[in-house]
């Protein structure tokens, strides 16, 4: 009888032990790339409820935890690329999957990129199959003030899901795609100088929009306080200044509650857009700058945080004709803090050997890793949560079969908060599919 | 003579002395031999040499080795630790037809006013001081095949060039290369038209064209036979250089190039070449290509694709990485291309890194960017490998090339120093207009 007790008690309890052990994950034994805390050799990460709950050479694994064997593996962050248009578009060509480009007015910091994401996007598995696991989406260039940016996680069912931060920046565009667009339209801007006194109304109007709704706070608090007075009456009535969805997000730029990525390619541009966010006061982080590299000690001297890419880009443009693979490389050794986007959709799985490219030319293996991993999750404000292996971080993790950066380096594995991804896409199906047809191996 | 004569006599001798000396020495610098000497030199056809030898001479390729003697006039380059590669052999780019700056000036690929340009010719329209042939060859690429654009069916002459920095197309045009054409199927030719509100807005009216063009040209060669095989008293039938250019398409005389993508693009361009009795070439990016593998190699048609670009639009929705492992392991000859201005000429050699990182051998990848390409373009007997006699375009690396981290630091082109890591493109150094290698 009481063994029978016992029994049961044991058959009660021993699945909820049983479950808690195992919905802990090890991955044991790996070169862990920590990014913040240097290398570990041979290194165990825990995972726990979608957070690393510990991370070193001596890690004791709880027994029952699933253990995910990364022995001769190389363990670092999921990467992060600071400029794409996933769920934006799918394929790009075909304009009706493409909502990225809503170029009916030049000034529209109300659109929200979070409004127009498709957590079932092909191009995000693509992607993560290749370590992306996060990602800055951005409306495209050519609209001014373009839009709020999404920073977000690949890997979802809905949008929700997909969302790590939204609005994580508001985009302005400077140059040549901005205006290309409305000289089409016969409509400001159709140039540098239409592009720059339409951002500086719209700041101006936001910093009146505030002014007025402060006066009218002003006089509703002054009302509260006189009760029965005609003030009171007076405020009761008071009809309040309209909401304006686009002063309201200029307005978190100009208050520093979201960082304004100002993409920016030949000197004048980025001159520009220096001039731009001392004027208005907000938290400029440059995109693309194409021409950094000749700006990097000012850039160093006033830390402007730097998004380089695409890497390997061409002289395409008369904006872009000082494109060289080594800007990333002179802009960190003026003591820029760069991060590194593929600027691009279909291609943003092409990411590291972007960056493998930039180490080619000179940027350092571990500042290459930090522009695709910390960097990033800073300039967004997101560095307490990912960005690098370390206790209480969301466990954004891939496992590589080789340092990375290299052309025979490959991910075997990926975590998303902690949860293992497949890394199938519509390739590797096809792939597999014409494989067995053809008997290949 | 007098003794001040007598010393002008010296004088001028020993200056004339002076001067045919230096000449000699110069003349001996022209024709001196360059010793590559230590690399690992990656042949293309015959393997791997650790540690050899390479010989250039008199633009040409003299030798090459494990234990080859260096000639004693020769000019001795250490390469301990490089590698040695021949030149690399784009066989599609549009340099020079669609220079950078990508401004409207330089708008020069497509003829889109017909859908079958076949008398226009690159040649006409290549700008020699387009900034991708100095970038190109930053990148090791010594030999492009410049073709129009993929706006038309049949968009015109191909120019094949070698990548010298000669300020003429005519310097630059490499010798006896067999004539060349640009066709095109697919999505490209129906928006271009579809826009103009004319035919072809359709795979079918794009083969119905066509079809009726090689019809006419059919005729047209009839006519100006029976003129020949008469008695000659009229007057000959007009020219026609569209006409004439099909013709020779006809004769079997072209290579044609045909830029297509899905399976029902390959199978309208077999069913035409069928029907008129001329071979396809080379099919160019043929991103589905794998799905009909085995069909491509039972016809001996060469395929030119990417190695990784997917998605940009529906025809190229099923691209897969793998689409050149799959054609070579079903014995089809395989080439990468840049398509430049889609992929920047100097990133040729990435190609064969990304289809590595998918799977294709590292010969077969290196392959698929040397000899391959020039064999489908015909140019195998003089360029695209490391063999005694080919032209001297051969390329140092200061690592292995597969690896991007990995940069050209010498090319020659036809046994010329073209470009050093440090001092760029040589033949445009000291131009005011930048070099664009950094």
């Amino acid at each position: 009888m009481i063994r029978k007790i016992f029994l049961g008690l044991f058959l009660l309890v021993f699945p909820a032990t049983l479950m808690h052990a195992q919905s802990v994950v090890a991955i044991q034994g790996g070169k862990v790339l920590t990014v913040t805390r240097g290398v570990i050799e041979k290194g165990t990460v825990l995972i726990e409820d979608g957070k690393i709950t510990a991370v070193g050479g001596d890690v004791q694994v709880p027994a029952g935890a699933r253990v995910v064997d990364a022995r001769g593996k190389v363990v670092m962050p999921g990467m992060i690329d600071a400029g794409t248009r996933l769920g934006l578009v799918e394929i790009p060509e075909e304009q009706t999957t493409v909502d990225s480009t809503e170029y009916t007015e030049p000034v529209q910091p109300d659109l929200r990129v979070m409004d127009a994401l498709n957590p079932r996007s092909e191009l995000l598995r693509a992607a993560r199959a290749e370590g992306i696991t996060h990602a800055l989406s951005t409306p495209a260039e050519g609209n001014l003030i373009a839009g709020q940016c999404a920073f977000i996680r690949l890997d979802g069912e809905t949008v929700e899901q997909l969302v790590v931060k939204s609005p994580a920046a508001l985009l302005i565009n400077l140059g040549e795609a901005s205006k290309q667009t409305y000289v089409k339209k016969d409509k400001p801007p159709t140039t540098r100088m239409g592009e720059i006194a339409l951002v500086r109304q719209a700041f101006l109007k936001a910093r009146h929009y505030r002014a007025e709704h402060e006066a009218f706070a002003k006089k509703q608090a002054e009302g509260k306080t006189e009760k029965g007075s005609k003030r009171e009456e007076d405020w009761k009535d008071a009809t309040p200044p309209a909401r304006d969805l686009k002063m309201e997000t200029l307005l978190d730029a100009l208050e520093g509650k979201i960082p304004v990525v100002v993409r920016a390619q030949r000197v004048s541009d980025i001159e520009t857009a220096l001039r731009l966010a001392e004027e208005f006061g907000f938290k400029l982080v440059l995109a693309r700058a194409t021409a950094a590299w000749r700006l990097a000690e000012k850039l160093g001297a006033k830390k402007i945080p730097v998004i380089v890419g695409p890497i390997q880009e061409e002289p395409s443009r008369m904006e872009s004709l000082d494109t060289r693979l080594d800007n990333a490389a002179i802009l960190h050794r003026a003591g820029v803090s760069i991060a590194i986007q593929s600027d691009s959709d279909t291609d943003v799985r092409e990411l590291p050997f972007a960056v493998e490219y930039a180490i080619a030319h000179g940027l350092p293996d571990d500042a290459a890793l930090a522009a695709v991993t910390i960097n990033p999750a800073r300039f967004f404000g997101l560095d307490e949560r990912l960005g690098s292996v370390e206790v209480g971080k969301q466990a954004n993790l891939v496992i590589l079969d080789g340092m990375p950066f290299y052309v025979k380096t490959h991910v075997v594995a990926a975590f998303i908060n902690g949860k293992p991804v497949d890394l199938a896409t519509h390739q590797t199906e096809l792939y597999d599919f014409y494989k067995k047809k053809y008997g290949i191996e | 003579m007098t003794r001040a004569s007598s010393l002008r006599l010296q004088i001028l001798l020993a200056v004339i002395c002076c001067f045919m000396v230096s000449r000699a020495v110069l003349a001996a610098d022209e024709s001196r031999p360059i010793a590559i000497r230590g690399a690992t030199i990656l042949t293309m056809t015959n393997g791997t040499i650790e540690n050899g030898t390479v010989i250039l001479r008199d633009g040409k390729i003299e030798n090459v080795g494990k234990d080859i003697a260096v000639p004693a006039d020769g000019e001795v380059i250490d390469a301990q630790g490089k590698f040695v590669t021949p030149g690399l052999v784009d066989p599609h780019s549009h340099i020079g037809v669609y220079s950078v700056p990508e401004v409207t000036a330089h708008d020069d690929g497509n003829e889109m006013t017909d859908p079958v340009t076949a008398q226009v010719r690159s040649e006409d329209a290549i700008n020699t001081d387009d900034p991708e042939i100095a970038r190109g060859v930053s990148g090791g690429v010594t030999t492009v095949q410049i073709l129009p654009g993929s706006g038309n069916n049949v968009g015109g002459w191909a120019t094949i060039v070698k990548l010298n920095g000669a300020q003429t197309v005519e310097e630059m045009k490499f010798p006896n290369a067999p004539p060349s054409m640009k066709w095109a199927w697919g999505e490209n030719q129906k928006s271009v038209y579809r826009a103009k509100d004319k035919a072809p807005t359709t795979l079918m009216g794009e083969a119905a064209i066509v079809r009726q063009k090689l019809y006419d040209a059919r005729n047209y060669t009839a006519k100006w036979k029976a003129w020949e095989e008469g008695d000659k008293k009229e007057a000959p039938p007009e020219r026609d250089l569209q006409l004439e250019s099909l013709a020779q398409v006809l004769d079997g005389k072209v290579r044609v190039n045909a830029h297509s993508y899905q399976v029902n693009h390959f199978e309208a361009l077999f069913r035409i070449s069928d029907e008129f009795g001329f071979q396809i070439a080379s099919l160019h990016h043929a991103l589905d290509a794998y799905m009909i593998a085995p069909e491509i190699a039972r016809r001996k048609i060469g395929v030119v694709t990417f190695a990784d670009l997917w998605g940009y639009k529906v025809e190229a929705w099923d691209a897969i990485p793998q689409n050149a492992y799959i054609l070579w392991k079903q014995g089809v000859t395989v080439a990468f291309h840049t398509d430049n201005p889609v992929i920047g000429q100097r990133y040729y050699i990435a190609q064969a890194a990304f289809a590595v990182h998918y799977g294709l051998p590292d010969d077969v990848a290196l392959q698929a960017v040397t000899i391959n390409p020039a064999r489908i373009l015909g140019i195998d007997r003089w360029v695209g490998s490391i063999e005694p006699g080919k032209h001297a375009d051969v390329v140092i690396w200061d690592g292995y090339p597969i690896e991007l981290r990995s940069r050209a630091e010498k090319v020659f082109i036809d046994g010329q120093l073209v470009y050093t890591l440090d001092d760029g493109f040589l033949p445009w150094k000291g131009r005011p207009v930048g070099q664009f290698t950094r």
